[in-house]
C-alpha cells in the first residue's frame, strides 16, 4: 500500500515538474504532489467517461505518463543547461 | 513609482560564530517543549472516553494533559518563531506536530472515521469501481465524480478493500498535503519568515470548518492552494510590467497597486507556458470534482487579473469556458432537475443569511454555546485580519493580491445557500489570506520613508519657497521683531507668576505625572508591540486563544459524528441481511451507512416526512412507513433503523423532530404487528417489515402520498458544523 501511495502521490507529478524549469527545488516538490493527484484523477476521468477504466489500464497509462514526463524533464533540463551556458 | 518596502530583518545572534555543539544543544532545548507536548498528547489521548461526551463535543472529555500538550506546543512554537530565520526546521517540526495532534485527535481516540458523509463517499467510490461507468442519474455526486474516480484508482492500486481504509487518517493526510502549497502562497506574499510561519500556524489553529476529511472539497482545496501558489509566485507582474499601459492601468493607479514585496523569480517563456498548463490541468480536475471550488478560483483569478496581479489575462476566460462546458454538457442532468432551485437563490441575501446563519443558531443550550463560540472565533479572526490589513496598507506594503483573495470568496455568499454551508466554505477559502493579515497585525511595520508621500513640513517648505512674495518679506521681519519683544515680556510675566504659583504648580505636576504613568501603561501597548519580545508574547497569547477556541469549534459536533461499535455492527447486520432493492427507513439520515452497494438500496426519512405541511403524527408516519416497506414482488421487505446517533442529532440540533415525537414513534413501532425486531444492541435497533396487508391505523391527514413520495427521494443534507 505504501508503494502504491508513493507512486500515486509523487511519481507522475515529480516526473513532470522537473521539466517545468521552475529552478526552485521547493516549488518543484510543492507542485509534484497536487500535480500527481490531478494526473491520476484526470486520467481516471478520461478512462471512466470513455468506458474503458480498469486498474491495469490506469496503471499502464500512469506509468507511460511517468516515462514521458521523465524524458521531457531530461531534455528540458539539458536545454536549460545550454541556455545558462 | 514607489519601490517595494525593504523588509527589516530582525537582529539575531550570528549562528555562524556559535560552536556547533552549543547550537545543537540550543536547538534541542528549543525542541524540548514540542517533544514534551507530543509525549503528553499521545499518553493522554488513550484516556479519552468518547461515549461520555456531552453537547460540547470532544472538549467535554479532553483530559487536562491534552490541553497542556497544546499549550506546550504553542509555547515552543512561539519561542522558535522569534528566531524564524534561524530555525526553520524547528518551526516545521512544530507545525507538523500541530497537524497530527489537532487533526488526528478523533482518529486516535476512536480509530474510525467521523461523521456519516465519509461512508457515503466510500460507497460512491465502490460503486464506480464495481460498475466502471458513471450514471449521473443516481445523485449529484455522479455529476462531479472526478475525485471519486481518482480515489477508485488509488483504492485498486493500493489493494485495499474500500476507500474507508484511508478515511480515518485522511484529515491528517490532507492537512499535511495543504502545507507545501500554503507555504508557496505565503512565501509569494512576504519575505518575512515570521510572517510566513505565523500565517501557517494561524491557518491550522483556526481551521475549525472540518472540510478536510475524505471528500471532494479537501481535494479541490489542495488544488486551489496550489493554483494560487503558482499564480502568485510565477505569474505576477514585475515593477516594469505594472508601469505598462492597459485598460486597467487607471484602476490600478486608483488602488495604488504596486510590485509585490517578494520578488518574482525570473523564468523563461516555456516555464510560464508549462505553469499555465499545470494550472489549467488542476482547474479541469477541480471542475470535474467539486461544484463550488471552481467558482471560488474563477472569482479569485478574475480579481487578480483585474488588479494586474496576474499576467495570464486570458486565464479567467479559459476557466469560465471550462466551467460552462462541464455544467452544460456533463452535469446537464443535475442542472435540468435543479435549475429552478439553483437560480432562485441567486442574489437573495435574506435567504442566504437565514440559511447560513439564523437557521443554524438553534439546538441544545450547550450546542448554542458552541455555535456562539464559532461565531466569536470567526469574527475575532476577521477583525484581527482587518487590523493587520490596515496596518500593512498604511505601511505601504503592496498586499493587494492577498486582500483580493481574502475578500473575493465573499462574493459567493449571495450566489447559493449551499445547504446552509456557504459561509463556512467562504471562511475556508479566505482562511490562508485572513491568517496572513491576522499575523501581520503583530509584526512591526518598520519602513523607509517614502518619496511618494511628503510630510506637512515638506509641503510648507515648498509653499514658502514658491508662494512667498517679496513685498511681504519686510512685514515678516517687522513682525518677527515685535514677536521677540512680546516673548521677552511674556517671559518676565511668567517668571513672576511662576514664583507666586510655584507650590500650586508643583502639586499639579505631581498629579499630572501620576496620571501620565497610568495613561502610558494603558496606551503603551501599540508601541510595545514593535518590540520583538512583546510582539511574540502578544502573538503567543492570541494563537493560544485561537487554538483553545478551535478545539470546541471544530469538535463541537463530535458527539453526533462519533459512531459506536454497536452502531457499526447494526449497519453491518443490515447489509448482510437486506436484499438488494430493500428500503431503509430511519428517523434522521445520520448513520455510518451507504459505504457499499450505493445505489442498490432506497432510503426513507422521518425527518424529511415531517417537513410536510401539516406534519404527520407519529401514528401516521408509522402507517406510511408500514406501506412503503411492505414486501411485495420485486420489492423486498424494508427495515426501520433506530440508532443512538439519530437521537443525539435530534437532541443537539433540535428542529421539527422532537424527542417526544421520537419516543411515541418508537413505542408505536415496537407495538406494531407489522414490524419485528430483528437486531438489537444498546446503541441500535433494527425492525423488519413483516409480510401482510395490515396498515395499522387509517391515514386521515390531508397530506398525500404523492407529496411524501416527493420528499422521500430527497435526502436532506445533514447539518455539518
Amino acid at each position: 500500500m505504501a508503494a502504491a501511495l508513493w507512486f500515486v502521490l509523487v511519481c507522475p507529478g515529480a516526473s513532470l515538474a522537473g521539466g517545468l524549469g521552475l529552478r526552485d527545488r521547493f516549488a518543484e516538490w510543492v507542485v509534484a504532489v497536487p500535480l500527481s493527484l490531478a494526473v491520476v484523477a484526470g486520467t481516471s476521468i478520461i478512462l471512466f467517461y470513455g468506458g474503458v477504466w480498469s486498474p491495469g489500464r490506469e496503471f499502464g497509462l500512469l506509468l507511460g505518463l511517468c516515462l514521458a514526463g521523465l524524458t521531457w524533464s531530461h531534455f528540458a533540463s539539458r536545454e536549460d543547461v545550454k541556455g545558462d551556458a | 513609482m514607489v519601490s517595494a518596502p525593504t523588509e527589516v530583518q530582525p537582529v539575531l545572534e550570528p549562528s555562524e560564530n556559535r560552536p556547533p555543539r552549543a547550537l545543537i544543544v540550543r536547538h534541542l532545548c528549543l525542541l524540548a517543549p514540542a517533544a514534551a507536548a507530543a509525549v503528553l498528547w499521545a499518553w493522554s489521548v488513550s484516556g479519552i472516553h468518547l461515549r461520555a461526551m456531552n453537547d460540547l463535543g470532544l472538549v467535554s472529555v479532553l483530559p487536562w494533559p491534552t490541553w497542556l500538550a497544546f499549550a506546550l506546543l504553542t509555547l515552543g512554537f512561539i519561542v522558535c518563531w522569534r528566531r524564524a530565520d534561524q530555525a526553520t526546521w524547528l518551526l516545521l517540526v512544530h507545525v507538523l506536530l500541530l497537524i497530527v495532534m489537532l487533526y488526528g485527535l478523533p482518529a486516535l481516540a476512536s480509530h474510525e472515521p467521523s461523521g456519516p458523509v465519509v461512508y457515503r463517499h466510500a460507497g460512491i467510490t465502490g460503486d464506480l469501481i464495481q460498475n466502471r461507468v458513471v450514471d449521473p442519474r443516481i445523485d449529484a455526486y455522479f455529476n462531479w465524480p472526478g475525485f471519486f474516480m481518482g480515489l477508485g484508482t488509488l483504492v485498486k492500486l493500493a489493494g485495499v478493500p474500500s476507500a474507508l481504509s484511508f478515511a480515518t487518517w485522511a484529515t491528517v493526510a490532507f492537512n499535511l498535503l495543504f502545507l507545501p502549497p500554503l507555504l508557496l502562497v505565503v512565501r509569494a506574499l512576504t519575505r518575512d519568515p515570521r510572517l510566513v510561519w505565523g500565517t501557517v500556524w494561524v491557518f491550522y489553529a483556526a481551521n475549525w470548518i472540518n472540510q478536510d476529511y475524505l471528500a471532494p472539497q479537501s481535494f479541490a482545496y489542495l488544488l486551489y492552494l496550489t493554483i494560487m501558489g503558482l499564480l502568485l509566485t510565477y505569474l505576477r507582474p514585475s515593477a516594469t510590467d505594472l508601469e505598462r499601459g492597459g485598460r486597467l492601468r487607471r484602476f490600478r493607479q486608483v488602488l495604488r497597486v504596486r510590485a509585490a514585496e517578494a520578488q518574482v523569480p525570473p523564468v523563461s517563456r516555456s516555464t510560464v507556458a508549462g505553469i499555465l498548463a499545470v494550472v489549467v490541468l488542476l482547474y479541469a480536475v477541480i471542475v470535474a470534482s467539486h461544484q463550488l471550488t471552481p467558482f471560488a478560483i474563477l472569482i479569485g483569478v478574475l480579481a487578480l487579473v483585474a488588479l494586474g496581479e496576474c499576467t495570464a489575462r486570458g486565464l479567467p476566460l479559459l476557466m469560465g469556458v471550462m466551467l460552462t462546458l462541464w455544467v452544460t454538457f456533463v452535469a446537464r442532468g443535475y442542472l435540468a432537475g435543479h435549475f429552478t432551485h439553483l437560480v432562485s437563490g441567486v442574489g437573495d441575501i435574506n435567504a442566504a443569511t437565514s440559511s447560513n446563519l439564523t437557521a443554524r443558531i438553534s439546538g441544545s443550550p450547550l450546542h448554542l454555546l458552541v455555535i456562539r463560540e464559532r461565531l466569536l472565533l470567526s469574527g475575532g479572526l476577521w477583525l484581527l485580519a482587518l487590523l493587520g490589513a490596515i496596518r500593512r496598507f498604511r505601511s505601504r506594503y503592496a498586499d493587494h493580491a492577498a486582500a483580493a483573495l481574502a475578500l473575493t470568496p465573499l462574493l459567493l455568499f449571495p450566489l447559493q445557500a449551499y445547504g446552509g454551508e456557504m459561509l463556512m466554505r467562504i471562511y475556508f477559502f479566505m482562511l490562508p489570506f485572513v491568517a496572513f493579515f491576522a499575523t501581520a497585525a503583530f509584526l512591526p511595520a518598520r519602513l523607509p520613508p517614502s518619496p511618494a508621500r511628503a510630510g506637512p513640513q515638506d509641503l510648507l517648505a515648498v509653499w514658502s519657497e514658491r508662494a512667498r512674495p517679496r513685498e511681504f518679506v519686510m512685514v515678516w521681519s517687522e513682525r518677527a521683531r515685535l514677536r521677540a519683544r512680546l516673548r521677552d515680556f511674556l517671559v518676565v510675566w511668567f517668571e513672576r507668576a511662576r514664583l507666586r504659583a510655584l507650590p500650586v504648580v508643583w502639586s499639579a505636576r505631581a498629579r499630572l505625572r501620576d496620571l501620565q504613568a497610568v495613561w502610558s501603561a494603558r496606551a503603551r501597548l501599540p508601541a510595545a508591540l514593535r518590540g520583538s519580545v512583546a510582539a511574540a508574547a502578544a502573538f503567543g497569547v492570541t494563537v493560544t486563544a485561537v487554538l483553545a477556541a478551535c478545539l470546541p469549534a471544530r469538535y463541537g459536533n463530535e458527539r453526533i459524528d462519533y459512531f459506536t461499535p454497536g452502531e457499526h455492527a447494526a449497519i453491518s447486520f443490515l447489509y448482510a441481511h437486506a436484499r438488494p432493492g430493500s428500503t431503509f427507513a430511519f428517523e434522521q439520515p445520520y448513520l455510518p451507512w451507504k459505504y457499499q452497494e450505493y445505489e442498490l438500496y432506497h432510503a426513507r426519512s422521518l425527518a424529511a416526512m415531517i417537513t410536510q405541511r401539516p406534519p404527520p403524527s407519529p401514528a401516521q408516519a408509522l402507517n406510511w412507513f408500514s406501506r412503503e416497506l411492505m414486501p411485495a414482488p420485486g420489492n423486498p421487505a424494508g427495515f426501520v433503523i433506530l440508532t443512538r446517533s439519530q437521537h443525539i442529532y435530534v437532541h443537539t440540533f433540535g428542529g421539527p423532530l422532537s424527542r417526544g415525537y421520537l419516543g411515541t414513534f418508537e413505542r408505536l413501532l415496537a407495538a406494531s404487528p407489522n414490524f419485528a425486531l430483528v437486531y438489537s444492541n444498546p446503541d441500535a435497533k433494527i425492525y423488519e417489515r413483516l409480510p401482510g396487508v395490515s396498515h395499522g391505523c387509517k391515514v386521515v391527514a390531508p397530506w398525500n402520498r404523492h407529496s411524501l413520495r416527493g420528499c422521500a427521494g430527497h435526502t436532506p443534507r445533514h447539518r455539518d458544523r
